[in-house]
């Protein structure tokens, strides 16, 4: 372990995000430890670089089979019958989560099982057995899993952004995938997953809770050490999946009745250009404020029940949204309402300084909030920021790149990604049988 | 702040219940209002619930959902602080808040950074007990409700629980839902807001609970100027009923879904009965066999569970989302009659005990579920200790004493089944017995 060199404490650099120390191994693992004794438990999770955005349309839905695979038995714990004893002996609590851009697999269980369920986690990551049978049941579980998708009211929503926003590859939007692929799932294509992405370089291994930073490290390197590098892996060279060339209004069947309104515009990816994104965040909490025009054109005087607007962080569909309910009567006044406060935003006369100092100190409460307890930092903090950034330096410098933001930095993000740019309009309302067709 | 009224009890340091967490301190306002206080330092992050008790029991089938439809238009601004200054506020501290509306009673919870609690209190206080009620904001509310109901009725994995209600407790007063139905919210006035309230916010109905860093004598402070001028009185309500299902039971409601949803529930001990936590305990065991023989052993679903619920009147339920509901239904009986009849493999049972530590431990560090537990079993059981101690004999639990509570309490099962009847035919899907 490259111990002298990468050693990061972090924890006196930024006050707003959680306590942590950083190691790499030699073989490219990133080790993330974040001590935190207020309770007797620990939570380990290990993050990859992978998903939907690394899958074609022959794969798509296999990165999500995989993390279904995870748990599902291994050389050291072949069966389920015997995973699942395990489990109990050690008082795990598992879970795993495949997102567009990242999957993470996470258990937390009493410290003082801590060494075993490092164990657990070492021996699930390098020595799946993908079998053939227990591949066979898994097929119907996630068939079940994506039929209960097909339920959700904003399902038919979901897929018109997927073709439109992502016209050039939808497939690397879905997680889920399509039922083609997950019924021709086999082991080679799982081992093809395994060999690309599960890999110690294209990995990090999270621990946060009730153990000590010294002892934490020694066992990660103990185990970890012996996880072989990889470098395969091309999740950094993918490209970019967002694009929108046109403005494009689609109306989308509201099965359920209620009425919802989106605009998106691309944004600014965080691998290339990861300063746009300090202000595209900025701007994007100073339109949460309630108490300024865009909440309160849209929503106090305005059609709108909710509405937001945001950047969302991503390397490869990083977007711009607008969105909000509305009654499904007031859906297209609603819609032309916010383009025209679209408009209006783009001038920097409609943003106040106190405004964006408020905006500024909601990011970092945010982020507080967010890492209430050691699994938030474990399970949703890190794995994203890791990922997403590639690394842990834009986390740790967040806060302070955040409080550098000027107007003008705005201002610039709107000229280049907003002003005069495409977008794509989405109305969500109860269509009649034809409309629903067209 | 009247201090000399206020009674300051310290409940316990280093107690013998080594499960009961020290610097937890009860006191009471001017007007009656119990407060339980937590001291965690570990970060700034207050926790802070009011509850309101009553639930169902403040309700009747006219007025479902009128007492969260008042509270909401009430946190929509006050006198002191009416809409443009709340949402100013709401602005400057990025307060989370959060509502919950159930059987027993109605909670708002904030999250808060330490230094904005005083503010956000008195702004609470001040919506309880002055609200503003524009009729923009009340509009407003009523549209976000019916839009919400919407949404829960047409998604099967929201709506499955309610159909199993029409099986498992026609009649009862649980069936008043505190969130309000379509019908009922549409036609609420602001003067029945006003009067729900009036009645409503009263010393007597509510209950504070707060974990976080601010100490006790601070917050006491805070409490009596936020809250200490409520009116005292509140209402006194009968104990909830049992529920009773004289026969096995089924509901179906047919929609064109590609996979069918099904909850059976069945009676289960009150809260602070000593068979609670052997029941509990037995249905986390099945929960696990859920999982093995439903989705391990025969793929028929994605998602499997079962639990206990958490009222003063319980029960217990499965659930199974499946393209093959007879069989997965019949198995998931299955796995609940031979729980009764056969003591579970021990290993199973004492998997269920290390989990239910760590889910205990797990709860220790969030401030929202502290200020949950605390005043959850205040209300339920009289005691907040109890929230601590009801794992206490955990340990003890040997396969055959969960097999015994499950003989004991699982009657008639209540199911809901959502399913395309098109595809299954509906005298397919019959109730199956629980023994």
């Amino acid at each position: 372990m490259r111990n002298g060199i990468l050693l990061l404490i972090l924890a006196a650099v930024f006050a707003a995000a959680a306590e942590l120390e950083v190691r790499h191994l030699d073989n490219g693992l990133t080790v993330i430890v974040s001590s935190d004794d207020i309770s007797p438990v620990v939570t380990i999770c290990i993050a990859v670089k992978t998903g939907a955005t690394c899958e074609t349309p022959e794969t798509n839905g296999l990165a999500h089979f995989y993390e279904h695979m995870f748990f599902k038995g291994n050389s050291a714990l072949p069966d389920q019958t015997i995973y699942r004893q395990r489990m109990g002996e050690l008082g795990i609590i598992n879970n795993g989560a495949t997102s567009t851009e990242r999957v993470w697999y996470h258990i937390t269980l009493g410290s003082d099982n801590f060494e075993e369920g490092l164990q657990f986690m070492f021996d699930a990551i390098t020595s799946p057995l993908f079998d053939m049978v227990e591949m066979e049941r898994e097929r119907d579980v996630i068939m079940n899993e994506y039929d209960r998708k097909t339920s959700h009211p904003l399902w038919l929503l979901w897929l018109a952004q997927e073709q439109v926003i992502y016209a050039d590859a939808p497939w690397r939007q879905s997680s889920i995938g399509v039922p083609e692929i997950i019924q021709a799932a086999s082991p080679s294509a799982m081992e093809y997953f395994q060999e690309m992405y599960y890999t110690p370089d294209n990995s990090a291994l999270i621990i946060a809770g009730d153990v000590d930073y010294e002892e934490a490290f020694m066992l990660a390197e103990q185990l970890f050490s012996q996880w072989e590098y990889g470098g395969r892996s091309n999740y950094d060279i993918l490209p970019r999946l967002i694009s929108i060339e046109r403005d494009t209004t689609v109306y989308v069947d509201s099965p359920s009745g209620a009425g919802f309104v989106s605009v998106i515009f691309e944004g600014p990816s965080i691998s290339t250009d990861p300063g746009a994104s300090y202000p595209a965040d900025v701007w994007g909490s100073y339109l949460g404020l309630m108490s300024r025009e865009y909440y309160t054109d849209l929503v106090t005087n305005g059609p709108f029940i909710s509405i937001s607007g945001s950047y969302y962080t991503q390397r490869f569909s990083p977007r711009i949204s607008f969105s909000g309910m509305v009654h499904p009567d007031r859906a297209e006044e609603a819609l032309s309402l916010l383009l025209e406060e679209i408009d209006q935003l783009q001038s920097p006369d409609y943003y106040d300084a106190e405004g964006l100092i408020l905006a500024k100190e909601e990011l970092d409460r945010h982020r507080i909030m967010a890492e209430e307890t050691s699994r938030d930092v474990a399970i949703e903090s890190l794995p994203f920021w890791w990922v997403v950034a590639g690394n842990l330096e834009y986390y740790s410098t967040y806060s302070d790149s955040i409080n550098a933001v000027e107007p003008e930095d705005i201002n610039s993000f709107l000229e280049i990604w907003i002003k005069g740019k495409p977008h794509a309009a989405f109305i969500m309302m109860p269509l009649d049988a034809e409309e629903s067709q067209q | 702040m009247k201090i000399s009224v206020l009674i300051l009890l310290t409940v316990l340091t280093g107690s013998t219940l080594a499960a009961i967490p020290p610097n937890v301190e009860e006191f009471t306002l001017s007007n009656g209002i119990p407060v339980i206080t937590r001291t965690i330092d570990n970060n700034d992050i207050e926790g802070f619930s009011l509850f309101l008790i009553g639930g169902s029991r403040a309700l009747t089938e006219e007025t479902q959902g009128l007492e969260r439809f008042a509270l909401e238009c009430a946190m929509m601004g006050s006198t002191k602080y009416p809409g443009p200054a709340w949402r100013e506020l709401m602005d400057k501290t990025q307060a989370e808040w959060t509502s919950s509306f159930n059987y027993d009673f109605s909670r708002y919870h904030l999250r808060c950074a330490k230094d904005d609690l005083e503010v956000l209190l008195s702004a609470f206080g001040d919506c309880l007990l002055n609200p503003e009620f524009s009729s923009q904001a009340v509009e407003q509310v009523r549209e976000s409700f019916i839009q919400d109901l919407q949404e829960t009725y047409y998604s099967p994995d929201s709506w499955i629980w309610f159909v199993a209600n029409d099986a498992f407790m026609p009649g009862h007063t649980y069936r008043n839902v505190p969130d309000g139905i379509e019908e009922t919210i549409a036609g609420f006035t602001i003067d029945e807001a006003k009067v729900m309230l009036d009645e409503r916010i009263r010393s007597g109905n509510i209950l504070i609970t707060h974990a976080g860093p601010t100490g006790s004598e601070e917050l006491k402070e805070m409490l009596e100027d936020a809250f200490g001028s409520i009116p005292e009185g509140g209402q006194e309500y009968e104990p909830v009923e049992i529920f009773f299902v004289p026969f096995d039971t089924v509901v179906v409601q047919h929609r064109q879904i590609p996979t069918a949803y099904a909850v059976v529930k069945f009676n289960a001990p009150p809260q602070g009965h000593e068979d609670l936590l052997p029941f509990r305990a037995a249905l986390t065991a099945v929960d696990d066999l859920l999982w093995q023989v439903l989705r391990t052993d025969h793929a028929l679903t994605y998602a499997t569970f079962s639990g206990t619920s958490s009222y003063q009147q319980n029960w217990g339920y499965m659930y199974v989302s499946s393209q093959q509901p007879v069989q997965a239904c019949s198995l998931m009986a299955g796995v609940l009659a031979d729980a009764i009849e056969n003591p579970m493999n021990a290993d199973i049972v004492r998997g269920t005990i290390e989990k239910s530590r760590t889910l205990e431990s797990m709860k220790a560090a969030s401030k929202d579920t502290q200020c949950w537990m605390m005043g959850s079993f205040e209300i339920t059981t009289g005691d907040w200790r109890n929230a601590y101690t009801i794992f206490d004999n955990i340990e003890e639990l040997t396969p055959e004493d969960l097999r015994i509570v499950l003989d004991k309490w699982v009657g008639n099962g209540g199911w809901g089944i959502i399913a395309d009847t098109t595809a299954i035919p509906a005298e397919q899907l019959r109730p199956w017995s629980l023994h």
